[in-house]
């Protein structure tokens, strides 16, 4: 086995990490500010500038290393579609970073009770948190198919019922239209 | 010791994922006879000194060390580790992702994986939780040289190296040649339906993460590339 072959692999590898340290240090509070910025002025223009300076500038960086930066450009995503196609977005009721990524995980978490079924108890705290934080169509397709989920028919079936009383029959259909993909 | 107790022990900094994963924990299915118990260390200085107040502050014989942000899917997970551990008295340690060599360059995850944890996109489609029982018999169980600290059961106390591993890194890769060196196995399940979900949906701090490898290779330079058994005492 060439051991200082590997060995030095990791090194460079270690290496690039340490000079990209700072610079990724630098990326992250940048959008963790325009966040915080952003959501305290309800400022969805500054919000949505983090789209392409994650995506394609200097904040790739951290989309790269930080799993919150993923996490984080799906929000503004499902943000972007939302102030096309609906009322209200996912970041209605944070004025924060912390308070959007609080809502992200309960949200997580809820769809993730729903799929597993624990319990009866845990499938109706979760239906109840979803029912009193509703999603739009894109939050639900969105958060479900691209987080660590294995999302089935009958979970599926399960978010539409819990968000019918709250989408109308053009959301139902978006709905359709995504878990069709 | 009370070898009818599991405790499970955790180190915590984040309330919303503590109490998600406490959750999972409390729908887990207690063996006959057996009781639990939950550790939780607030903001430890490092993973090692964490895991070593509450190893000492428990009298439980099985102690499981996890992560904030691991689910436990496998509701019969307790007695299920249980029959491993029985099994074979010389299992010390049993983890759910593990590797069968000391990978060359120290980086655990090189090695050939054994074990599973859940995907999102699984080889095959996974059968519902609700149907799926572990069977020794049928899945059995692979031995490992190292195994992924995100979750990691012991049957016996060794005390995790506060000295030198005074991060959050490595001190799974170096636990695990304490347990080979004392002459212990580390079993992990073979699972067709994994049994933890790992949410590490933040990368590590790579800056000390390399710190600590070059301390491994140091230290277990002379296991590199070894297979398991070629190290167990």
């Amino acid at each position: 086995m060439n051991t200082p072959y590997i060995n030095q692999e990791a090194e460079e590898y270690f290496k690039t990490l340490a000079d990209n340290k700072e610079v990724l240090d630098i990326c992250y509070q940048h959008i963790c500010n325009t966040l915080d910025e952003g959501l305290a002025k309800l400022d969805f223009e500054k919000l949505l500038s983090l789209i392409p300076y994650i995506t394609t500038g200097e904040g790739h960086l951290a989309f790269e290393h930080i799993g919150e930066s993923r996490r984080i450009l799906r929000i503004l995503n499902i943000i972007s579609l939302e102030l096309k196609y609906c009322d209200g977005t996912f970041a209605t009721e944070c004025f924060s970073k912390d308070e959007l990524m609080a809502k992200y995980f309960l949200t997580l978490f809820a769809f993730r009770r729903l799929l597993f079924e624990l319990s009866e108890d845990s499938v109706n705290e979760a239906t109840q948190y979803l029912q009193a934080n509703p999603l739009s169509p894109f939050g639900v397709y969105i958060l479900a198919s691209e987080e660590l989920l294995t999302p089935t028919r009958s979970f599926w079936e399960t978010l539409a019922d819990i968000h019918a009383p709250y989408w109308s029959p053009a959301d139902m259909q978006q709905f359709s239209l995504l878990i069709q993909q | 010791m009370n070898d009818h107790k599991f405790c499970f022990i955790i180190c915590t900094n984040n309330d919303l994922y503590l109490s998600e994963c406490i959750h999972y924990l409390q729908h887990l299915n207690i063996p006959e006879g057996y009781e639990i118990d939950l550790l939780t260390i607030q903001d430890a200085p490092c993973m090692t000194q964490g895991y070593n107040q509450a190893m000492n502050q428990t009298d439980a014989k099985y102690k499981i060390y996890m992560h904030q942000d691991v689910f436990i899917l496998n509701r019969n997970f307790l007695g299920d580790i249980l029959q491993i551990f029985q099994s074979d008295k010389q299992i010390g340690m049993i983890g759910m992702v593990g590797y069968e060599n000391v990978s060359a360059d120290g980086l655990m995850w090189h090695g050939k994986r054994v074990g599973d944890l859940y995907k999102k996109k699984p080889d095959t489609p996974y059968t519902p939780l609700s149907e799926y029982h572990y069977s020794i018999q049928k899945e059995s169980y692979s031995f490992a040289a190292e195994i992924d600290g995100f979750l990691m059961a012991t049957a016996y106390d060794i005390p995790w190296n506060t000295e030198e591993i005074t991060g959050w890194d490595f001190y799974d890769a170096f636990h695990s040649m304490y347990f080979l060196d004392r002459g212990y196995k580390i079993a992990v399940p073979n699972q067709l339906h994994p049994w933890c979900m790992h949410d590490d949906g933040v990368v590590l701090n790579m800056t000390n993460y390399n710190k600590y490898r070059k301390l491994f290779i140091e230290s277990y330079g002379h296991y590199l590339g070894k297979h398991y058994s070629e190290i167990l005492k």
